[in-house]
């Protein structure tokens, strides 16, 4: 007996027991799950039973069949491939999040800083907000946004248009129109020259890094202000003007109108522009109001955790408030701040997928649609979750990059 | 990420004179800034509350009051009711206990619950078993509390109370499982309204969290790299996805890949999304311990070692009491979060309060009532997800964490 | 982050290796699993078996289409799909109550079904190649010819689809229409923007707030949902055009002929009922005194004093008696359920072949 106990407390037999059970288990637990599915696939098709593995992606190549909607860039239609269909999807939910993640991070910032601020119904203000917009669920909120949408948006036919005027002159006309189809602004149209441009702004963004570098050393050497900064700036944008009078606009911008269609031309629709669905606003309203709660918990946590020391020293120095907002505390904040904020930025990612319940077409919603047309939701399933993972390794490593940038530099 | 206790001070404030936040106040009419400041704002807040209670006195309230019973219940029957309530019961007496146990009391909060219970009931002003019902948790709540402060003068009652009470709080869901399934229980298809989120949500920390204790150890155990890699495979991929993606995993694609021993093709939607949400839950709970875990200083597992611990004997004494202290307040955003999420299960055809309430609103009798419905649901979720993170503040106070 | 990218970098790594081994090892075993794997290890194979297990038939239907089916307010579903659940209830058990209806969306009906949460999926589905083949479902026998249409609001000028370029259309998530819309507009030359929806709830709100100018689904769909549209019926119009085929009727897993062939035959006893003049008012009588043989092998009793004939259906030769003493004849369903939608039978598809319909019963024998 005490010789099987000290057996067992040789610890490198232990972790070799106990460790190749686990694994056994792992795959035997594979093993039974992937006999399970083929005796599955192979019951539906008995006559490939044997030959063809049970796990296939060519049905992804197939045509779609169906136009998503909401698509803003890859607006792709019925004769693409269900992959297509697919990706489209993807480009919704990164579109989402990435102004998401603009529009929560700006908010959040404010109702955290608002949190501490000095005038007390201010403070009060964004206290409530924060104490009732995270303890309702997202999904509610989009309803209820959804909801309030529908309610303040005249019919297109009755559009509000906003002009921007100065002192009675009109300088935009039809800046912002708003309607139950969502609400136009003004977007940029490319010109011929866009490619030529850019190939222009590369060359010169390079040149005036070089010389930016060696102005750098010549500076370390000489000492003194050797203009490292103001050069290379000049060298920039003289080049961006140069090239702005021989090319011309690399694009122009174009304001939105309402055309007609239609029989007795009933149908209306926004033309040109860049159209902002009502969908799309209800769900980035929803989420950003939501997230933006989170967020701000984090910048305030992170405000607060600042040595007071740092804010006494600024003081001192006679800089104003404005200015030790942003000069001393948020800079110091940002650095614990980045990493619970990609974790946010990663749940809120995830979160944008319950606009599927307002019918926004995101990559669950294609995923369903595909998986209902064509079965394999095993698949499906499979893609849909790397597709998911990739997005959130992107993030992570932005995110990492970002917190390696500012820890180093030490803004 | 785990908050830590922060002294709680305005950010211009300190910036500039140091204040303590509780005297903004004392500063609205300060300077010609704070004047107009306050004014703007006084004004800007006076307007929001009067347009805000003149909405609430004109919208059709009716739709709540006429569909109180699904937005608790869903389609369970009337005659089987007595399976719910007493769970129920035991859950007020309960809370009561626990608060005056291991609570410090917050005005404040007290207010802000019996404030948001008082509403409730006044949109539920008929007397009815539901209306009788409330009344008597409410009762039993108060009960418990007065017991329990009593109880805190002899310690022997009190050390008795409070194993009763984390004995009963631990055999509640068992309990309630028990009670609504023995017999000729209704099928879970009848399940609805907020009793499927609160059930969901319970069991999926009850059972969850132990899950997650194992995961989060197996994702730090040093030397058994291929426990450690399963654990961390499980938690990320979980991780991975949104749970809408997991909620029809689980519905659609569980019953294919699981053996028909597993009982899956029979089992109910309910079932099926349980599995989910604890398996979901015990991923997210699982990185929440490990934070805790890897707070703790390395001596005391030296410690443990010297005084001849082994493993299990440190995790029960050392570990995880710790691991759990410091992280209870992240777990219980955890916690909320996933109370919140279960506002999903709809995808998946479960009858919760949030679609009991968009049937309601899309019934023809109630057009045009979706604000108010939706409203009165966001009320609902708002007083529990808001009381529990009060009474975890309360019980954080309680535990001296905030003045370590 | 808890865990750098480069972690999780070599994680996937590592996950996709280990899979790779896993599909690999699984390919070599592949001879000897695949003879236990084709026919009786399929775990939704009895399906009758399971159902009388349970004592209920587990009935996938739409739920929120008045006409088809649709929840009352005392609990209970009415309409054409719950009847035909009913039927298939009744041939099973004799007793038509002994239905669970679970409401399934136009998303998720196949899922539900293949998944085995319910038994039989009889929701307004209509038949294709893709659905019986890459759907691996079978379809009974269609119950309803339909087409799909368009629906506008009352006072807009459109009359066809020409009408409207350009415009924006609702339509559920997952159904035929999805695609014929997209075919339809695609071969007219004609944009349109599709706004999709799971749920006709979700829909119909969207519909209401003006933002599209179409409502496409099945005709029959839209009579039943123009019925309870909130600003009355009269406030949308049907246009006359049809887009599509859209036959619809129950439908079962693939891979459970049994249990397919007594949906089928409980589906086609209703048409040969009403052929032969049977229903739930003279069922009795005829039983006791069978007009025909043709009616004596439906209802299974002997015609003249003879014997019964069985053919073989696992669920007895009586399954139409039940059916049609409790549910009644395919012109009673249709006349209880479908009449009071305003949809004539008279000259339709859906009249009975001796009147120049399709609803046509091979025969029972
Ligand atoms: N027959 C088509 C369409 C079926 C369909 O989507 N029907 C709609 C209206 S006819 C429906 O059931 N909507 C109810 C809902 O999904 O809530 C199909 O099989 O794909």
């Amino acid at each position: 007996m005490s010789n099987l106990v000290s057996f067992w407390y040789r610890s490198f037999y232990r972790r070799t027991i106990i460790q190749g059970a686990v694994i056994l288990l792992v795959v035997l637990v594979g093993l039974a799950l992937i006999e399970q599915v083929s005796n599955i696939e192979n019951v539906h098709s008995p006559r490939f039973s044997s030959s063809i593995p049970f796990i296939t992606f060519d049905f992804l190549d197939a045509r779609a069949g169906i136009d998503l909607s909401h698509g803003l860039i890859f607006d792709i239609d019925s004769n693409d491939s269900r992959m297509d269909a697919i990706l489209n999807g993807a480009w919704n939910t990164i579109r989402l999040a990435v102004v998401l993640i603009v529009f929560a991070s700006l908010l959040g910032l404010l109702i955290g800083v608002g949190r501490l601020s000095d005038f007390y119904l201010i403070q009060k203000a964004c206290t409530i907000y924060v104490e009732v917009l995270r303890n309702i669920p997202a999904l509610l909120q989009i309803y209820i946004w959804y909801t309030v949408v529908w309610f303040i948006t005249p019919p297109i036919a009755e559009a509000a248009h906003i002009n921007i005027s100065f002192f009675g002159a009109n300088i935009l006309t039809d800046a912002v129109i708003v309607s139950n189809k969502g609400l136009a602004i003004p977007w940029f149209v490319r010109e011929s020259q866009l490619g030529l441009w850019f190939l222009l702004g590369f060359i010169a963004l390079v040149i005036s890094l070089i010389v930016r570098r060696f102005l750098q050393k010549r500076q370390d050497e000489l000492g003194g202000n050797q203009g490292t900064n103001r050069y290379p700036a000049l060298i920039f944008f003289g080049a961006l003007i140069l090239a702005y009078v021989g090319l011309g606009a690399p694009f122009t911008t174009e304001t939105s109108s309402i055309v007609s269609s239609g029989a007795a031309g009933a149908i209306k629709n926004y033309g040109g522009g860049m159209v902002i669905t009502g969908e799309f606003l209800a769900i980035v309203v929803a989420l950003g109001f939501y997230t933006a709660s989170f967020i701000s918990e984090i910048v305030r946590g992170s405000i607060l955790a600042l040595p007071a020391g740092q804010t006494e020293a600024a003081k001192a120095l006679g800089l104003s408030a404005y200015q030790r907002l942003t000069l001393i505390i948020l800079p110091q904040a940002l650095r614990t701040m980045i990493p619970p904020l990609g974790n946010q930025y990663i749940n809120m990612t995830k979160n944008t997928s319950i606009a599927v319940a307002i019918g926004f077409s995101d990559v669950v919603f294609a995923t369903r649609t595909i998986s209902n047309n064509a079965g394999h939701s095993l698949e499906i399933f499979t893609t849909l979750l790397v597709l998911y993972l990739l997005m959130a390794l992107v993030i992570s490593s932005i995110m990492n990059s970002l917190n390696w940038y500012v820890q180093r530099s030490g803004i | 990420m785990a908050e830590t206790p922060q002294p709680r001070a305005s950010l211009l404030a300190r910036i500039q004179h140091g204040y303590r936040e509780s005297d903004a106040s004392a500063q609205l009419f300060k300077t010609k800034t704070h004047t107009v400041i306050t004014i703007i704002s006084a004004i800007t807040a006076i307007w929001v509350l009067v347009t805000l209670t003149n909405w609430m006195f004109n919208a059709e309230w009716q739709v709540i009051l006429d569909k109180r019973r699904p937005f608790l219940v869903g389609k369970f029957p009337a005659d089987q009711m007595w399976r719910i309530w007493p769970g129920v019961w035991i859950f007020g007496a309960l809370l009561g206990l626990s608060s005056g146990l291991w609570m410090r009391p917050g005005k404040n909060t007290a207010i802000t619950i019996a404030a948001g219970i008082a509403i409730l009931s006044f949109l539920l002003v008929e007397l009815d078993s539901t209306a009788i019902n409330l009344a008597l948790i409410l009762l039993l709540a108060l009960a418990g509390y007065v017991v329990a402060v009593r109880a805190q003068d002899s310690p022997s009652v009190r050390s008795l109370i409070s194993r009763v009470t984390v004995a009963t709080w631990v055999l509640l869901i068992p309990f309630m499982i028990i009670l609504l399934f023995v017999g000729d229980a209704p099928p879970t298809s009848y399940w609805g309204g907020i009793f499927v989120n609160v059930m969901l949500a319970a069991i999926a920390i009850v059972v969850g969290t132990p899950v997650a204790v194992f995961l989060s150890l197996g994702r730090s155990l040093d030397g058994y790299p291929a426990i450690r890699i399963a654990s961390t495979a499980f938690i990320e991929v979980v991780r991975g996805a949104p749970l809408i993606a997991w909620l029809f995993m689980g519905r659609f694609v569980l019953p294919f890949i699981l053996p028909s021993w597993f009982g899956m093709n029979e089992a109910d939607v309910i079932f099926r999304t349980m599995i989910v949400l604890i398996l979901f839950n015990a991923a997210y709970t699982a990185e929440v311990i490990r934070g805790g875990l890897q707070a703790i200083p390395k001596g005391q597992y030296e410690a443990a070692d010297s005084l001849g611990l082994g493993y299990f004997q440190t995790l029960r004494a050392i570990s995880l009491p710790q691991a759990f202290r410091a992280v209870l307040p992240s777990l219980i955003n955890q916690y909320i979060g996933l109370f919140k999420d279960t506002t999903l299960v709809y995808l998946i055809s479960v009858v919760d309060v949030l679609e009991v309430g968009r049937k309601a609103f899309n019934e023809l009798d109630y057009t045009g009532t979706a604000l108010e419905v939706l409203v009165f649901v966001g009320f609902i979720f708002w007083l529990v997800t808001f009381s529990m993170s009060a009474i975890s503040r309360r019980v954080e106070a309680n535990m001296g964490l905030g003045s370590r | 982050m808890n865990i750098s990218w480069l972690k999780r970098g070599v994680l996937l790594a590592v996950l996709a290796f280990a899979s790779l081994a896993v599909v690999a090892c699984s390919d070599d075993d592949d001879s000897a699993s695949a003879s236990t794997a084709n026919g009786d290890s399929h775990e939704h194979a009895d399906t009758l078996q399971t159902v009388k297990d349970r004592g209920v038939l587990k009935c996938g239907i739409s739920g929120s289409l008045p006409g088809f089916s649709q929840l009352e307010a005392d609990g209970s579903y009415t309409g054409f799909d719950a009847d035909y659940c009913r039927a298939v209830a009744a041939a099973v058990f004799g007793d038509s109550s002994k239905v669970e209806f679970v409401e399934t969306t136009g998303a998720n009906r196949f899922e539900t079904l293949a998944s085995g949460e319910v038994d039989v999926l009889i929701r307004n589905t209509t038949w294709t190649l893709s659905r019986d083949s890459d759907l691996k479902q079978s379809f009974a026998a269609p119950t309803f010819y339909d087409g799909q249409g368009m629906m506008v609001k009352a006072d807009s000028p459109f009359q066809t689809l020409e009408d409207m370029d350009g415009a924006t259309i609702c339509v559920n998530q997952g159904t035929t229409t999805e695609l014929n819309l997209a075919s339809q507009f695609l071969e007219r030359g004609l944009t349109y923007t599709a706004l999709t929806f799971e749920t006709t709830d979700l829909l119909q709100e969207a519909f209401l707030a003006g933002r599209c100018d179409g409502w496409t689904t099945d005709k029959s769909g839209l009579a039943s949902r123009r019925g309870v549209y909130p600003e009355g019926p009269d406030a949308l119009r049907i246009l006359a055009v049809t887009m599509s085929k859209e036959p619809l009727g129950p439908l079962t897993r693939h891979g459970d002929d049994e249990w397919f062939d007594i949906v089928a035959w409980v589906t086609f006893g209703t048409f040969q009922a009403e052929e032969l003049g049977v229903s739930s008012a003279n069922v009795d009588a005829q039983i006791a005194n069978p007009d025909s043989v043709a009616v004596a092998l439906m209802l299974g009793v002997g015609y003249d004093g003879g014997d019964v004939t069985d053919m073989g259906l696992a669920v007895g030769p009586q399954f139409m008696q039940a059916v049609l003493k409790q549910v009644g004849n395919y012109g009673e369903i249709y006349e209880k359920n479908i009449t009071p939608l305003g949809l004539e039978r008279e000259g339709s598809l859906n009249a009975l072949w001796t009147n120049g319909g399709l609803i046509y019963s091979p025969p029972i024998r």
